[in-house]
C-alpha cells in the first residue's frame, strides 16, 4: 500500500531520446529517402504506414475490440470510435469524389459482395478475437515487442497464401458470379450517402444503449496517458482520405501481406505465378506491382516501425512473452483464420471494413455484419480456453 | 482492502475480464491493483471501469511497458 502511494507521487517517466530511438529514426528516414529515389510508388504507403502505426500505438486503437467487447464485457467505446472513423472516412471519400474529381468508382475498394464475403468475415472475426488483434493491431503490437503477434503474423502469411491459392476455385465458383454493388449506383448519391451516414449515427446511439452509459462523447475525453480513441479515429479518417490522394487507393494491408507470402512461397519453389490471384490483370494491377514489389508491403513495414518508434520514445517498448504457450497456438490459429478470411472477403478490417464501407460498397457492410457472429464465437473460445484463473 | 491481479503476458481483453470477475467479490471502497504489460489494456481497463462503472481509476507506468492500474470499487 505504502509502496503504491509512493509510486503515485512519482513523476511520469520522461520522454526518451536514446540511441535506440535515434537509430530507428535514422533507419526509418533512410528507408523513406531510398524509396523516394528508387521506388517512388511505395514512398507514400511507407510514410502513411509510419503515421498510422504511430497513431494506433499512441491511442491503443483496436478494431478487434470494437467487435468482441460488445459480447465479452458490454463495452462499446471502440465500436463507437470505429463508427466515428467510418463516418468521417465516408465524408472524406465523398468530398474527394465531388470536390476533387477523384472518381470513387475507380479508386474505391469496391468488390463483389456475396457468400464468400460473409464466410470471410466470419473467419476473420473469429481469428481476430482469438489472436487478440486484427491485422493492423498485430502489426502495431509487433512494433511494441509483443512476441505473440509475430506468431499471428506468421499465421497471417500462411492463411493468406492458402486463401490466395483457394481463390483459384472460389473465383469461378462464387466471386465471379456475385454482383459488385456500389450503393450510389443503386440508390443514387443523396440516398446512399444519407442512408450510410444515418446508419452510423443510429448505431452510435444503439451502442451507447447497449453499454448503458450516458457519457455520449466519452471516447473523445482524455482519461489516461493514451490518446483518446475518438481523436485517433479522426486522425485515421483524415489519414485514409489523404492516402487516397497520394496513392490512388484507400488504405489496405492484406493485399500487401498476401503478396509478401506469395513471394516467399515463390522462392520456396511453389508456382504462385500460375495462381489466379497473382495474375497481372487481377486485383494487383491497381497497385502497380506484385509479389515483393507490392507497395503495400512497405505500408505494413511502416506501421510496424511507426509503432516501434512511438513505443520506444514513450518508454513502452518491451519484449513481451505470453503467459502460457497456449497463446502461441491461439495466435497461429487466429492468424491463419484472419489471413484466409481476408482473401475470401477481399480485404481485412482495414481494406474491407474501413475502406470498403467508406467507398460505399456493399461488400464492406456484409463483411462487417459477419464479423459480429465471428467475434462472438471467438469470444466463446477465449473464455473457455484462454481465460486463466485469478 | 487491496487486492492484486498479475496479468503480465496476457492479451486484451483477458485482464479486463479477470478484473471484472474479481471486482464482483470485492466490497465498496476495496481497491484492485492490476498489473499488465499490454499497452491496450493500460487504456481499455481504465476506460471500462471509469467511463462505464464510474469507479475511480488511476494508471501508473511502473517500468518500461508495464502499468499498474488501481481500480476502487464503489
Amino acid at each position: 500500500m505504502a509502496e503504491i502511494l509512493q509510486r503515485q507521487t512519482q513523476k511520469p517517466l520522461p520522454k526518451k531520446i536514446n540511441l535506440k530511438v535515434i537509430f530507428l529514426f535514422s533507419f526509418a528516414f533512410l528507408g523513406a529517402w531510398l524509396l523516394w529515389f528508387f521506388y517512388q510508388r511505395a514512398f507514400y504507403p511507407y510514410l502513411f504506414g509510419l503515421f498510422f502505426g504511430y497513431i494506433m500505438q499512441r491511442s491503443r486503437f483496436c478494431f478487434a475490440a470494437a467487435f468482441r467487447d460488445i459480447f465479452l464485457i458490454r463495452n462499446t467505446a471502440l465500436t463507437r470510435a470505429v463508427l466515428v472513423a467510418l463516418f468521417l472516412t465516408t465524408v472524406g471519400f465523398s468530398v474527394l469524389h465531388f470536390a476533387l474529381g477523384i472518381n470513387l468508382t475507380v479508386v474505391g475498394r469496391i468488390y463483389p459482395a456475396g457468400l464468400h464475403t460473409i464466410l470471410g468475415g466470419l473467419l476473420f472475426g473469429f481469428g481476430m478475437t482469438v489472436a487478440g488483434a486484427c491485422v493492423s493491431g498485430a502489426l502495431v503490437r509487433m512494433g511494441e515487442g509483443n512476441v505473440m503477434q509475430y506468431v499471428t503474423f506468421l499465421g497471417l502469411l500462411c492463411g493468406s497464401l492458402w486463401g490466395a491459392w483457394h481463390l483459384n476455385w472460389v473465383v469461378p465458383f462464387s466471386i465471379a458470379k456475385t454482383p459488385t454493388i456500389f450503393l450510389p449506383e443503386q440508390l443514387g448519391w443523396p440516398a446512399a450517402l444519407s442512408l450510410q451516414l444515418g446508419c452510423f449515427v443510429l448505431f452510435y446511439f444503439w451502442a451507447l444503449k447497449v453499454e448503458k452509459t450516458k457519457h455520449v462523447f466519452s471516447i473523445f475525453k482524455k482519461i489516461s496517458a493514451a490518446m483518446p480513441y475518438g481523436r485517433a479515429a479522426v486522425y485515421l479518417a483524415v489519414g485514409n482520405t489523404l492516402f487516397v490522394i497520394f496513392y490512388g487507393k484507400p488504405w489496405g494491408i492484406t493485399t500487401g501481406i498476401t503478396s509478401l507470402a506469395g513471394w516467399v512461397a515463390g522462392k520456396l519453389g511453389i508456382a504462385v505465378n500460375d495462381w489466379l490471384y497473382f495474375q497481372e490483370n487481377f486485383w494487383l494491377a491497381d497497385d502497380g506491382g506484385a509479389l515483393i514489389a507490392h507497395p503495400l508491403i512497405l505500408l505494413a513495414l511502416g506501421m510496424l516501425l511507426g509503432a516501434m518508434l512511438a513505443s520506444l520514445y514513450h518508454h513502452e517498448f518491451r519484449w513481451r512473452f505470453p503467459r502460457t504457450n497456449r497463446y502461441y497456438w491461439a495466435a497461429l490459429l487466429g492468424g491463419i483464420c484472419m489471413g484466409y478470411g481476408s482473401r475470401l472477403a477481399m480485404g481485412c478490417n482495414i481494406g474491407a471494413l474501413l475502406s470498403g464501407i467508406s467507398s460505399l460498397s456493399l461488400h464492406g457492410w456484409l463483411f462487417a455484419a459477419a464479423l459480429f457472429p465471428g467475434a462472438y464465437l471467438g469470444g466463446k473460445v477465449l473464455m473457455r480456453y484462454l481465460l486463466t484463473a485469478n | 482492502m487491496d487486492y492484486r491481479i498479475d496479468a503480465l503476458g496476457e492479451m486484451c481483453p483477458l485482464p479486463i475480464m479477470r478484473a471484472e470477475i474479481k471486482l464482483l467479490e470485492l466490497k465498496p471502497y476495496d481497491r484492485l491493483i492490476l498489473k499488465t504489460d499490454h499497452s491496450c489494456s493500460s487504456a481499455s481497463v481504465i476506460n471500462h471501469f471509469q467511463s462505464k462503472y464510474n469507479y475511480p481509476c488511476q494508471v501508473q507506468q511502473i517500468d518500461e511497458g508495464i502499468w499498474e492500474i488501481i481500480i476502487e470499487k464503489r
